[in-house]
């Protein structure tokens, strides 16, 4: 192959071809910096957790195997809740979000109130997905949220509920075999709703039990269940001594949990908001942010650290009591890590699945406090444990970040085009950017032209226009008949200079060009015209 | 590049994908998706422009008003087919298509070979380029359209025209003015034998003549006669203001059709000719003669171009040393707009010089693009009458040529000085 020599590269730059292909790189080159630069943002790999789709000790995967293993379909949003909008049976499907890593992106949007224009959305999730979010629990969707510093507080506040945003320690039910990291959240019956409902088990079938027997309904009769039988209720059932746990309390361990706000978490039949969950009495929120306990006097002192007892776990329901089993539920624990795997799969955890402990967490009920949301969420009541073939738990993985290559910048994207065509005013700009589009292609975009020859030569010319007035002057035509009487009588320009006046009109002898070299006034065009005529006569006598 | 046609599809498909989404209406969004599809399938068949050209001319120079034959041999090298391919020969716009077209739309398979042939007329005299030949090829759809060229350039000169002036009343003092090449009966460097005489120090071996040395023993060298021809000088004026007129009719266009014919004319009478052109600087080709001398001539004329604002006194200075002894001066000049026209005739004249001015009458050249006001061109005549007739008073010979008259009959009208 030749070898092109320094001087036709020299050559080849040089050229118009060169030149553009030099241009179109370095335009490309740019392209691809500021490309990589937004991307890297988005590539670069970080400490990936509470996803359902990871493996690790800080991932869901042993909850998710769990409901799979249930037969229920497990699915994820990477790109927005505002999908949530499309799922044809929110009664059969679990949203659950646990942990709120990143914040929306955005556009501006008008507000009905007296702000006019919403510049700043609230923190998580944009308002069109808060509406999403709250529009699928309206039509019997159940939600399950898990944070504790993340960005869940502006679904929160949809609900009623704020997070407080500071850690929690409670001197009372902190886990001295862990430390104080670990927090017991004891639950005595999770189905007391509010102070004068009592216990609502019937509420969740895998426990409700109309005759109180001791057994639960869609089990009547039944010795020994199978796992059909069992259905989403068989994580209850001990098939060692075949026994049926229908315990409604939990103990929830904890990790780094935080708190709702005392104010904003009370009991409100009104809302159908249920507190279920509390801390100690003993319990304080490190409202100093200082990373240490600071106790004060009832929390007042300036400094010092809230106590308690603070919600930590708060139920919502359409119905009053969550008595229709239809209706949609909202559940909110201040903690991001509850499903987690190191806590939830305390025997995976034991069996080294997932890495070398220095402490194991000791057995708790994060497990069966899931699952039985989940039952309660997707089994029917139809006195068999049966679920839809449409159930599904969808897992939030949009404000995660992704392990895969470029997985957060396909999020993105992906966010972007979910967004574009759920939020109104989005939906509105790109109404607007199409019908531009639209209007440039049919302005601007022009198809490349026909070639065709054109002669064209003969339809410019040159002339000099400006000195025609001029040489219609009187002066002038007198210094050219002046001229052609010099010239007619061999005269240098010396010799006519000196002539004297009489000599002069002798040479002419014509009274009309005398008097027109003599007599300086305004002539008229026709006497112009006259005397030019005389003038060109003039010397062929 | 995408054709309309193409970037409607691609926005329609884009906006109906989703608009199908935020309606959630599938066949909108299948819509869409096939009308994407369509596009980057299209896009994946495109034709190609790799193919080879070969152009052929009738003729590499002619002279103005001449027809060009010209003829394209295009094939396709390559494997694939090209789709639809447009060909176009870029011919200069000063060329005016005759018959045939300089475009075609093809489809070449492989290997296959087509031909576009068509005629070219030459009004205008210059140095030109046919090509390169511009190519455009689509695919089947009128999708996508890419546009390229081929570097292949034909060049070729178009003579100012050659008129026949034989019997024009041209007229020279020099006794060869009349008769081309002949030999003088003086000595001189030349071919044919004149005299004997002595050997004086200085003369070359070579013209020693070793036979009467050995006769007389005294050293004799032979003496020619000297060819002696006509040099023939010709001013054009290429000055800026010479261009006045139409691109087809002006003092220059003119001027440049007498100088060839004046050229032609003394050179065919194996005169030497000489020419100056002088516009922003002079450009002076030597006395010679022969069909070398000619074509450098009509090359030389067929590049003026009007520009600059050289005096003539600049022009008749600079060549004082060239001018032959005697020798006739042509100067082809308008005579507009330079204050030494006089003073230099009067000095060609005063040294003995026979000169004869063709001037093409510039007002009325003028005229056939302005509306000059009666009374400023009869006044503008006057003051150019006053000119020749001042030229003519210092013993040139003055030809004032009108724009509808014949070189041949404007040379008739010598009839000044």
């Amino acid at each position: 192959m030749a070898v092109p020599s320094l001087s036709g590269v020299g050559n080849w730059l040089r050229s118009p071809s060169g030149k553009r292909m030099v241009a179109l790189s370095l335009f490309y080159l740019t392209l691809g910096l500021l490309f990589s630069t937004v991307a890297g943002t988005y590539i670069t790999r970080s400490e990936v957790h509470q996803s359902a789709y990871g493996e690790d000790w800080n991932d869901m995967s042993a909850f998710r195997a769990d409901i799979k293993n249930q037969g229920i379909t497990t699915t994820s949003i990477v790109s927005s809740p505002l999908l949530l909008e499309e799922i044809q049976s929110p009664r059969d499907t679990v949203f659950v979000v646990s942990g709120i890593e990143r914040d929306t992106i955005s556009l501006p949007r008008f507000s009905a109130d007296s702000s006019v224009i919403q510049l700043v959305e609230g923190l998580g999730y944009s308002t069109s997905e808060i509406d999403a979010i709250s529009n699928f629990v309206e039509r019997g969707g159940t939600i399950v949220v898990l944070d504790d510093f993340g960005y869940a507080q502006g679904l929160a506040d949809e609900f009623g509920l704020g997070f407080s945003g500071h850690q929690l320690y409670d001197t009372q039910t902190w886990d001295p075999d862990l430390d104080f990291n670990y927090v017991w959240l004891n639950i005595t019956n999770g189905f007391n709703y509010s102070t004068s409902s009592g216990s609502r088990t019937n509420t969740n079938p895998c426990i409700a039990d109309e005759d109180s027997d001791g057994t639960p309904d869609f089990l009547e009769g039944i010795v020994v269940p199978t796992t059909e039988e069992l259905g989403l209720c068989s994580h209850r059932w001990d098939s060692i001594s075949a026994t049926y746990n229908m315990d409604p309390g939990y103990d929830l361990l904890l990790n780094q949990p935080s708190a709702f706000d005392k104010g904003e978490a009370g009991e409100n039949s009104d809302d159908n908001l249920y507190p279920i969950g509390f801390s100690t009495q003993d319990a304080y929120l490190d409202t100093n942010n200082d990373g240490k306990l600071t106790v004060g006097f009832s929390g007042t002192d300036a400094g010092s650290d809230e106590q308690g007892p603070f919600a930590m776990y708060v139920k919502y329901c359409r119905s009053r009591n969550c008595d229709n089993p239809d209706s949609g539920r909202a559940y909110f624990v201040t903690d991001g890590s509850l499903l987690v795997n190191s806590i939830y799969d305390t025997e995976g955890v034991e069996s080294g699945a997932y890495g070398e402990f220095n402490k194991t967490p000791d057995i708790n009920d994060n497990r069966r406090w899931a699952l039985d949301l989940i039952a309660e969420a997707l089994m029917s009541n139809d006195g068999n444990a049966s679920i839809s073939s449409d159930a599904q738990v969808i897992f939030d993985e949009s404000r995660h970040q992704q392990p895969s290559f470029m997985g957060d910048t396909y999020n993105l994207l992906y966010y972007i085009l979910i967004y574009f065509t759920n939020d109104w005013m989005a939906m509105l700009l790109m109404f607007l950017g199409l019908f531009v589009l639209f209007e440039f292609i049919i302005i601007k975009k022009l198809d490349p032209e026909p070639w065709r020859h054109v002669f064209s030569i003969i339809y410019y010319g040159y002339g000099d226009s400006r000195r025609y007035e001029y040489y219609g002057r009187a002066n002038k035509i007198k210094q050219i008949l002046l001229t052609r009487v010099r010239n007619v009588n061999s005269l240098t320009r010396e010799e006519f200079d000196a002539l004297p006046a009489r000599d002069l009109q002798k040479m002419v002898d014509d009274p009309v060009l005398i008097k027109f070299i003599f007599e300086d006034r305004r002539y008229s065009m026709e006497e112009m015209i006259a005397v030019i005529k005389r003038i060109k006569t003039w010397g062929r006598r | 590049m995408w054709t309309r046609k193409a970037s409607i599809l691609g926005a329609g498909g884009v906006s109906l994908v989703l608009v199908g989404m935020m309606m959630s209406n599938f066949q909108m969004m299948v819509f869409g998706v096939a009308f994407v599809a369509f596009l980057a399938v299209n896009s994946w068949i495109t034709g190609h422009g790799d193919i080879q050209v070969v152009r052929t001319l009738s003729a590499d120079n002619l002279y103005k008003g001449d027809d060009l034959y010209v003829e394209l041999e295009i094939t396709n090298p390559s494997w694939r087919r090209t789709q639809q391919l447009e060909i176009y020969d870029n011919v200069p716009h000063e060329m005016k298509l005759r018959s045939g077209l300089n475009y075609m739309r093809v489809n070449l398979g492989p290997g296959e070979t087509t031909r576009v042939r068509y005629v070219l007329r030459c009004p205008l005299r210059g140095h030109y380029s046919i090509g390169p030949i511009s190519i455009r090829y689509r695919d089947s759809f009128n999708l996508f359209s890419q546009e390229m060229y081929v570097d292949h350039r034909s060049d070729l000169i178009v003579f100012p025209q050659v008129r026949e002036i034989e019997e024009a009343m041209v007229r020279s003092r020099t006794p060869k003015m009349y008769t081309g090449a002949t030999t003088l009966r003086t000595p001189g460097p030349g071919t044919e034998f004149f005299s004997l005489r002595e050997y004086v120090p200085g003369d070359p071996f070579k013209i020693i003549n070793w036979k009467a040395f050995a006769r007389t023993g005294q050293l004799i060298v032979n003496e020619k006669c000297r060819d002696a021809v006509t040099d023939v000088f010709i001013l054009v004026d290429s000055r800026d203001i010479s261009r006045i007129g139409t691109v087809l009719k002006n003092p220059l266009e003119v001027g440049t059709v007498a100088a060839a014919s004046l050229a032609s004319y003394f050179i065919k009478r194996r005169d030497s000719v000489a020419l100056a052109v002088y516009d922003e600087r002079l450009s002076f080709l030597s006395p010679d003669t022969g069909d070398k001398q000619y074509f450098k001539i009509l090359s030389s004329l067929a590049g003026v171009a009007p520009k600059g604002a050289m005096p003539l006194q600049a022009v008749t200075n600079a060549l004082s040393s060239r001018f032959s002894r005697g020798s006739p001066v042509f100067i082809i000049s308008a005579l507009e707009g330079d204050g030494t026209t006089i003073p230099a005739i009067r000095d060609l004249a005063g040294r003995g010089h026979e000169v004869i001015i063709l001037s093409p009458s510039s007002v009325d050249f003028e005229r056939l693009v302005s509306r000059i006001p009666r009374t400023s061109y009869e006044v503008l005549k006057l003051e150019r009458q006053n000119r020749l007739t001042a030229l003519a008073g210092f013993g040139a010979r003055v030809i004032d040529w009108m724009p509808d008259v014949e070189l041949s009959q404007a040379l008739l009208q010598v009839k000044m000085g």
